[in-house]
């Protein structure tokens, strides 16, 4: 495996995160990091912090006005999920197995799904050389 | 640091506002009353002329009846635009409580005469069309004449 | 043969695809007050649209990201929030216009209410979103915009004294009635009515839609730089039109009546049909692009699966987004606000907008992690500095201009 120095704020953050199948998921909001000792002094031996997963959903609002959600709101994708971070981050899961999708679902099966020629069974803007048919994504 | 930055920003952004302030108006209102008459004869002038060409284009058979409808109905709208700008503006003398009585007046004229034109075009008038351009001709006579008489008034 | 038929299917595209209704609007109602002495303030906009449009379309055929990706990743998700709330706001506004030009020329041509015809529209063109093709969509409805060459006609039916019409193009002269301020409000509604924002998220993504390779940015390039200025020739002729019938009269244009005075003037009704055909696909093919450019630059900022490659339930909240942009498009329209105003407060805040998309964009153009060995050459550079300068002055004048103008009344 080839060695390579990530800038956080420069290769992480605000990149597009995409699905095994190369679709758009969301984009790295925040990351959380595994914890240091707080309130005391270091000794220089702790290990040092690591990134244990990619944060999205509402913690984008946070880095706009401040402050921060509390942890049970934070969608995670986690770190070891990723393939490769280019000018794109690559994940190895499929995105409808992540939680941070499940607005997309519920909008996809409530709602899109649900005006005639929203499922594209027949649909003309279907492009087959794109991709082939998927499977229809479970309710959740 | 940064908060002296927005001051400075605000600052400018307050100065900015003031100077534009200072100018506001110097367009929409220059001239005084006279001159807000001026634009208001202007506008219904433009709308009697457009109903007028629009109006001979189908006599001639050079436009669509719909395009001739709409445009009756758009340049009226515009008349009464001109006649509400004409009666609200606030004059300074006598005199010019005169004038804008009889520039409220012609544009009335204008956006009845437009009127006239729509009961013509939907078949409901037994004007004739000869008659109602050369009424509609008339009237923009009208409309020059104050607009001169206020360009020359003080 | 099927290549030169393509090749000449893009450029009738671009020319139809240049015109909207702020150029139906704003240049007639330039022609009738200042003659052809803004047309200047066309070709700077065309120039500025071609470096524009290309550049990002070829940030986006090679980097594979989207103007708005890229514009939150180089922007941090503050600003870029800022930059996206107010290119929504504005795309909103275009939206809106662009809706109601359809309805106002479906108006001319059947003298139905333009309240019933909103919906209609609004109606169709998520439809049209909703099933048609992509390349369909592209192509085919800026061709019927092409019927616009009815106003050219137009112009040389009316025989002009054509030296006199040069004259006012090469030596701008401000007429004794009209205030200095109210020519540089319209300069810059001109200005912002030739660069509209939309047509750079629209074509950016349109290179992401149509999986474009280097050849077909060559061809894309192409297409622009001869169609865009046969656009713009157009858009002039409007002016002109108006310039000839209606600036002797002291005319002031206030609706899409008096744009077409001057056609039905010269070319009857056929003519005057032929045109009314151009200004719905105009109108039709502009509100289209700028739905699509709402739903894009919304799902690219915030990372959302968008496109009509993909099938509507595979980009459920990009095409909800199209949705609810739509009805809010028809609500701004149904408080019975005149369309052709919404159209002038538009184009002048495109032009106060438009460093928000050019800038960043530029910024890109020219780094390397992106663009690899692609990024800008010297030549083109040194215009789109001197592009970055008009872009910004155009924009800080925009709103002193619009206050001391009156919205240029």
């Amino acid at each position: 495996m080839i060695k390579r120095v990530i800038d956080a704020r420069l290769h992480l953050l605000d990149r597009q995160v995409l699905d095994r199948n190369g679709i758009p998921i969301s984009t790295v909001a925040d990351l959380e990091l595994t914890d240091v000792p707080f309130e005391q002094e270091l000794t220089g031996s702790e290990p040092a912090p690591v990134i244990v997963n990619l944060l999205s959903g509402p913690v984008l609002a946070t880095r706009v006005f401040g402050g921060r959600p509390p942890s049970s709101r934070w969608y995670r994708i986690p770190w070891n999920a990723i393939t490769e971070i280019g000018v794109a981050v690559d994940l190895a899961v499929e995105g409808d197995t992540l939680d941070v999708t499940w607005v997309e679902r519920w909008i996809r099966d409530r709602v899109i799904g649900r005006i005639p020629g929203g499922s594209g069974k027949r649909s003309a803007s279907d492009r087959p050389d794109v991709r082939a048919e998927r499977t229809e994504g479970g309710d959740t | 640091m940064r908060s002296r930055h927005a001051t400075a920003l605000i600052r400018a952004c307050a100065v900015l506002l003031g100077a534009t302030m200072v100018l506001t108006g110097c367009v929409t209102t220059s001239g005084g009353p006279p001159g807000e008459l001026q634009r208001a004869l202007q506008r219904a002038d433009s709308a009697a002329f457009t109903v007028q060409v629009s109006f001979r284009q189908l006599q001639a058979g050079r436009t669509l009846p719909t395009t001739a409808e709409t445009t009756c109905e758009n340049m009226l709208e515009q008349a009464q635009t001109a006649q509400h700008d004409a009666s609200t503006v606030s004059v300074d003398n006598a005199a010019q409580h005169v004038l804008r009585a009889r520039v409220a007046q012609a544009i009335a004229a204008t956006a009845s005469l437009i009127v006239s034109v729509q009961d013509y075009l939907a078949h409901t008038s037994t004007a004739s069309a000869h008659r109602l351009l050369a009424q509609l001709g008339s009237n923009r006579r009208l409309l020059a004449a104050l607009h001169r008489r206020l360009g020359s008034s003080p | 043969m099927t290549k030169v038929l393509g090749l000449l299917l893009g450029l009738l595209t671009a020319i139809g695809g240049f015109i909207d209704i702020g150029d139906l609007v704003v240049e007639a109602e330039v022609g009738s007050r200042f003659g052809l002495s803004l047309a200047w303030v066309v070709i700077v906009g065309l120039i500025g649209v071609c470096i524009f449009v290309q550049m990002s379309g070829r940030v986006t055929a090679v980097s594979k990201r989207a103007t708005f990706e890229i514009i939150r990743e180089r922007l941090g998700p503050r600003i870029g929030a800022a930059n996206l709330g107010a290119s929504f706001l504005i795309n909103l506004l275009t939206l809106s216009a662009e809706i109601g030009g359809i309805a106002l020329s479906l108006q001319l041509a059947s003298s139905v209410s333009p309240f019933l015809w909103i919906p209609l529209a609004a109606f169709a063109i998520w439809l049209v979103i909703w099933r048609v093709k992509f390349s369909v969509l592209q192509n085919v409805v800026p061709l019927f915009g092409l019927a616009l060459v009815g106003f050219g006609v137009a112009v040389f039916l009316l025989s002009p004294d054509w030296g006199a019409l040069l004259r006012q193009v090469a030596q701008p002269r401000v007429s004794p009635d009209e205030h200095v301020s109210t020519y540089w409000y319209f300069a810059v509604s001109l200005f912002g009515s030739a660069m509209t924002p939309y047509q750079v998220t629209f074509y950016s993504s349109a290179a992401v839609e149509e999986k474009w390779s280097a050849e077909q940015i060559t061809r894309s390039r192409l297409n622009v730089l001869m169609g865009y200025p046969v656009g713009a020739l157009i858009s002039i002729s409007i002016a002109a039109c108006a310039a000839i019938v209606l600036m002797p009269h002291h005319v002031n244009v206030s609706s899409l009546t008096q744009t077409v005075l001057p056609v039905a003037q010269v070319g009857g009704v056929l003519l005057l049909a032929v045109v009314l055909v151009g200004m719905v696909a105009a109108t039709f093919g502009a509100a289209l692009e700028s739905t699509l450019a709402s739903g894009y630059t919304i799902a690219q900022f915030f990372g959302w699966s968008w496109g009509k490659f993909r099938k509507p339930r595979e980009a459920a909240r990009f095409h909800l987004t199209i949705i609810i942009t739509l009805l809010i498009g028809i609500g701004v329209l149904m408080t019975g606000v005149d369309p052709v105003q919404v159209t002038e407060i538009a184009v002048v805040f495109s032009a106060i907008a438009l460093p928000l998309t050019y800038l960043p964009i530029l910024v890109v153009a020219n780094d390397p992690s992106y663009m690899g060995d692609r990024v800008n050459g010297r030549v083109l550079n040194g215009f789109a500095m001197v592009y970055l300068v008009i872009v910004l002055v155009a924009s800080v004048a925009g709103v002193p201009l619009m206050i001391i103008t009156g919205a240029g009344a």
